[in-house]
């Protein structure tokens, strides 16, 4: 079988299994409920609710995502290991780096699934409370998206060297936070020396910096501070790395 | 097909080592191009318990949240008066004419703490500013807010009308402070309590029709209640001023 064909084959049936999942619909329906709740916060805050509506939304919206997409890039593919079913599709003409492509696609698929969700539902409040569509939204959702689909890649990569879902999920945890850390690292690089130096530099470099990508945090202070084609080229960097270091280890794997 | 030969690719140290080389020199590029946009944490000062929240704001990459969440609080520490009362809920005469004015001994720390979180948020600035200045009568709290946001937004116009009319002010000088501040009231994120302000100047200072306008737009675009009724009231008021003239 053609080798996309295989990729996309198994990015369908995962992501058909992701959203069958009772965690999924637990999900949406509390990320809908969130941003609904939010209301409240925006009301209390009288003249400014167009400014807290909006950040509420997106900042719940980008943690439940990140709740979902970490652990189901964690669980998926230890668990068909755990479950045997690994060698009903691997006993197939699949190759394991298709396999393995096929299953960071539908993951990437999910996280654009639940963000235009509540991406949506976000719209309708603002637009139910008579207010227009938020400066560059679209943008702010699209960075949002690569944010996961690096956390996405590299949970992925951990499950195949951790030993168990939780240890994978409490350092993809860590690193989620450690990358939204990437100016204040920056500043204690500049106020310190010697060893401490190097080692926060090379933290710096090899955590991933998810500031360049929130954009929700300071959208209305221009666009001159997000590069576009920095961003992309972050995440495919990211992604590239992530996905042949788990190849390479995955190739290795005995079942 | 390229995409066929990289799935099925046979030297697997080549494609890890080429994609580690990748990796790296993007990382490496973007690091040392990155600018920093916010304060650093030494620069922020925790108010009372916000330390954990801080944390979480930092760690989470939601500063302007938790500013938001900030400024709903300064907000509610500020719309009751330091009797306890909700401006929202009737008070006396007395406590009406007091509201506004006051100790507020957290006011400027819970302002600077906003700003140190997100200092572009210009409205809370705004709002902080002309309370410090006009209503608690801490010119020199609301020049230092003003300077601490200029930090971040050195051109910000806004910041600096604020500035000149808080000069006038100290100056003693109504008619000045309310036509330095009238560029201010037409923007549309101008706070409502600055507007009021405006009005009420325009008033003292003898120009009706400016404030009777100032007040009409209040009661018009404000979603405060407290805001609009007093806006109403004025507006009633030189109405009925205006017949018996």
């Amino acid at each position: 079988m053609n080798n996309i064909k295989v990729v996309l084959t198994v990015a369908h049936h995962s992501l058909r299994e992701y959203c069958k999942n009772k965690l999924f619909a637990i999900l949406i329906i509390f990320s809908l409920f969130s941003i609904y709740a939010s209301l409240l916060v925006g009301i209390m805050a009288v003249d400014q609710e167009y400014r807290v509506l909006t950040d509420f939304g997106l900042g719940l919206m980008e943690l439940l995502a990140f709740v979902y997409i970490v652990y189901m890039s964690a669980v998926s593919i230890t668990e068909e290991f755990k479950l045997k079913t690994i060698y009903l599709v691997l006993s197939r003409p699949v190759s394991k780096n298709a396999y393995l492509l096929g299953r960071i696609i539908s993951l990437f698929a999910l996280a654009a699934v639940i963000l235009a969700f509540a991406g949506s539902f976000q719209l309708l409040l603002l637009k139910f409370r008579g207010f227009d569509y938020p400066l560059l939204y679209h943008k702010i959702i699209l960075l949002m998206w690569m944010k996961l689909a690096i956390i996405c890649s590299i949970t992925v990569f951990l499950s195949f060297i951790s030993t168990s879902v939780i240890t994978t999920v409490i350092i993809s945890i860590m690193l989620w936070t450690l990358g939204h850390f990437a100016p204040e690292t920056k500043f204690m690089i500049e106020k310190t020396q010697g060893l401490s130096q190097i080692f926060l530099k090379s933290s710096f470099f090899l955590i991933p910096n998810f500031q360049i990508y929130n954009l929700k945090d300071s959208y209305d202070i221009g666009l001159s501070a997000y590069d576009n084609f920095k961003a992309v080229t972050y995440l495919f960097a990211w992604v590239l790395a992530t996905f042949s270091f788990s190849a390479f280890i995955f190739r290795k794997k005995e079942f | 097909m390229k995409f066929n030969a990289i799935l099925s690719i046979k030297n697997r140290y080549a494609f890890v080592a080429i994609s580690g080389i990748i990796f790296l020199a993007t990382s490496f590029h973007i690091g040392q191009n990155y600018k920093l946009f916010f304060p650093p944490p030494s620069h922020i000062k925790a108010f009372k318990t916000s330390t954990a929240g801080d944390i979480l704001a930092l760690n989470l990459g939601m500063r302007r949240l938790f500013a938001d969440l900030w400024f709903v609080r300064l907000m509610q520490y500020y719309g009751t008066t330091e009797d306890g009362v909700s401006i929202y809920k009737p008070m006396s005469k007395d406590q009406a004419e007091a509201y506004g004015s006051g100790r507020y001994p957290d006011f400027f720390s819970m302002a600077e703490h906003i700003i140190q979180l997100d200092p572009y948020f210009k409205n809370a600035v705004l709002y902080s500013a002309a309370c410090l200045a006009f209503n608690l009568n801490k010119p020199e709290s609301a020049i230092k807010l003003l300077n601490l946001a200029l930090e971040y937004l050195p051109k910000e116009w806004k910041y600096l009308t604020m500035l000149a009319a808080i000069g006038y002010s100290k100056a003693e000088n109504p008619t000045k402070v309310a036509s330095s501040l009238m560029p201010l009231i037409k923007e549309s994120d101008c706070p409502v309590m600055v507007k009021q302000l405006v009005a009420f100047l325009n008033k003292k200072a003898g120009n009706y029709a400016n404030a009777y306008k100032i007040y009409l737009n209040i009661a018009e675009t404000s979603k405060d209640k407290y805001y609009v009724e007093n806006a109403m009231k004025e507006l009633q008021k030189m109405r009925f001023e205006n017949k018996s003239r």
